[in-house]
C-alpha cells in the first residue's frame, strides 16, 4: 500500500488546483476530499494542522458512515458564503435544505452511526441535523415504543414505573 | 459481553436478526437529542430507562433544554390570533355584542397564512379549557380569560378564571384557575406570570364603578403599560395607565398607582373623540 501524502492536489472544475486530504476509515477505505470540505470536521481540521503522512486515520468511523459524512461536508462546503438578499443565495439555501432532508432518509441504525460519527468528527451542522431527526422520530412515541426503537431494556420496577406515570399525569391533566 | 457495559445501566436486548443493531449512544448524545423535544415528550422519556431518567433529572439538562427552546422560539416565533367577530351585524349604533365563539388561528413567522386550530391541536395541554369553536361541543362558549406565549418554554398558556363552590363533590377546574368561597371577587385584574405561574392582582382605579359590568371598562396593553379605558357614564371616557413591570423584583412591592392619562367627552353621533384635557 503506497503511503500517499495527506495533502495532495486535484484539479477543480474551475481549472484551478484545490488542496485535498486523504481520510482513512476504520476499515481502511481511503477517501480523497477537498480540504475545505474535510475542515467542516473540527477533529480533521486539528489533525491537518498537526500534519502527518499516509492520510488521516479515523478509527472510529467505518467507510459506509464516513462516505455519508463526506457527502454532507462536500455539499455544505460547496455553498459559497451567503450573500444576503440575493436570489441565488436563497435558492442555494433551499437546495441545501432539500439535500439535508434527503440525506436523513435512512434507518435508525444508520442515523445513530451518523450521530456518533458527527459527534466524534465534530461536524456541528450534521450533529444538529441528525439529532433533530432522531428527536422528531421520538416525539410521538411512548416510552415502550422508544425502548423498542433503540433496543433499550426497561430497568424500572413496576412500582417505579407507576410512580413516574403518576408524576406525569399530575403535570398534564 | 463488553458492549453491554457501556453507558451506565443501559442494556441492549438481542435484536432480531433482520434489523441491524442500533449503535449505542453516549449519555451526551442522548442529552443532545432529548433537549430538542417538547416538555411533554421529555417527561414521557423519563420512563424509558434509568439512564435516561438520570440524564433528564440532572439540572444541566433543564438548563440546556431551556436554552434550546428559547433559541428555537426566537428563530421561529409563533403567534396565536383570535379575531373578534360579531354575533350579528347591528343595524344601527355601535356594535355591542361580540361573539363568544372564539376561533384560534396559529401563524408562524414565514408562513404564508395562518391556520385554524382545532381542539385536538392543543392536545391535552388545556385540560378543562376546551371551549373552542370546532371542538364538537354542542354550545361552545369560551371562558378563556387570558392567553399568552411563554417564550422560554415556547408554549402557550391559557388562564381561565372561574368560581368554585365549596362543595367538595364538585370536581371542577384542575387547571389554572382561581377559587372564591362565596366572597365577592376582588375589585381588580387577575394577572398571571407565565414564567412561574403565580397569580397577582392589580387593583383597578377606584372610580371604576363595577368591574363585573360588561361595559364598565376595557383593557389594553401597550409598551409594557396597562391601559384601562373607563366609561364613566355615557358621555365621558377616562383612560388610565399603570406600568406592568415591577422594578423591585417583587419584594417590598409598592402599590402601583394608576395615572389618569386622558379623558374624553364623547359626542354621540359624531365620528371622532374630542380631547378635552390631558
Amino acid at each position: 500500500m503506497a503511503a500517499a501524502d495527506s495533502c495532495d492536489g486535484i484539479s477543480t472544475s474551475g481549472g484551478g488546483w484545490e488542496k485535498t486530504v486523504t481520510l482513512v476509515s476504520s476499515d481502511d477505505a481511503r477517501f480523497e476530499v477537498r480540504e475545505a470540505a474535510a475542515s467542516l470536521s473540527q477533529t480533521v481540521r486539528r489533525m491537518i494542522r498537526a500534519g502527518g503522512d499516509g492520510g488521516i486515520p479515523l478509527p472510529k468511523v467505518d467507510a459506509r458512515t464516513l462516505s455519508t459524512v463526506l457527502e454532507y461536508c462536500n455539499k455544505h462546503a460547496a455553498v459559497p458564503a451567503p450573500a444576503p438578499e440575493s436570489s441565488s443565495a436563497e435558492a442555494a439555501a433551499v437546495d441545501l435544505e432539500w439535500f439535508d432532508k434527503e440525506l436523513m432518509h435512512v434507518d435508525l441504525a444508520t442515523l445513530c452511526s451518523l450521530i456518533r460519527a458527527a459527534d466524534y468528527l465534530e461536524v456541528a451542522g450534521l450533529l444538529d441535523l441528525t439529532c433533530k431527526t432522531v428527536a422528531d422520530m421520538i416525539k410521538s412515541k411512548t416510552a415502550e415504543e422508544i425502548r423498542q426503537m433503540f433496543g433499550i431494556q426497561n430497568d424500572f420496577t413496576p412500582e417505579e414505573e407507576e410512580q413516574l406515570s403518576r408524576e406525569n399525569a399530575g403535570v398534564f391533566e | 459481553m463488553d458492549n453491554l457495559k457501556t453507558s451506565k445501566s443501559r442494556k441492549r436486548k438481542a435484536s432480531t436478526p433482520a434489523e441491524p443493531p442500533i449503535p449505542e449512544l453516549s449519555d451526551e448524545i442522548v442529552l443532545n437529542i432529548l433537549v430538542r423535544l417538547p416538555v411533554k415528550t421529555v417527561l414521557r422519556c423519563r420512563a424509558v430507562c434509568k439512564a435516561w431518567l438520570a440524564i433528564i433529572s440532572d439540572s444541566s439538562f433543564t438548563r440546556a433544554h431551556l436554552r434550546c427552546s428559547a433559541s428555537r422560539c426566537e428563530q421561529n416565533p409563533r403567534f396565536i390570533i383570535t379575531p373578534h367577530t360579531l354575533d350579528h351585524v347591528p343595524w344601527e349604533d355601535l356594535p355591542t355584542t361580540f361573539s363568544n365563539h372564539i376561533r384560534f388561528y396559529q401563524w408562524q413567522q414565514g408562513a404564508p397564512m395562518a391556520t385554524l386550530m382545532h381542539d385536538e391541536d392543543f392536545g391535552s395541554q388545556f385540560g378543562t379549557v376546551r371551549y373552542f369553536a370546532h371542538c364538537g361541543w354542542a354550545a361552545p362558549r369560551c371562558y378563556c380569560d387570558g392567553l399568552g406565549l411563554d417564550p422560554h418554554m415556547g408554549k402557550y398558556k391559557v388562564v381561565r378564571a372561574f368560581y368554585r363552590s365549596k362543595d367538595p363533590h364538585t370536581n371542577l377546574g384542575r387547571n389554572m384557575g382561581m377559587e372564591h368561597h362565596h366572597r365577592p371577587p376582588p375589585r381588580g385584574l387577575l394577572h398571571l406570570s407565565l414564567a412561574d405561574e403565580t397569580y397577582g392582582i392589580t387593583k383597578l382605579p377606584a372610580s371604576v364603578v363595577d368591574p363585573v359590568l360588561p361595559n364598565a371598562f376595557s383593557l389594553d396593553e401597550l409598551h409594557g403599560e396597562l391601559y384601562v379605558t373607563e366609561l364613566t357614564n355615557y358621555e365621558t371616557t377616562i383612560i388610565w395607565t399603570v406600568p406592568i413591570l415591577e422594578e423591585d423584583g417583587g419584594k417590598g412591592r409598592r402599590a402601583r398607582t394608576w395615572k389618569n392619562l386622558f379623558f374624553f367627552n364623547i359626542h354621540r353621533y359624531t365620528e371622532s373623540l374630542v380631547r378635552i384635557s390631558v
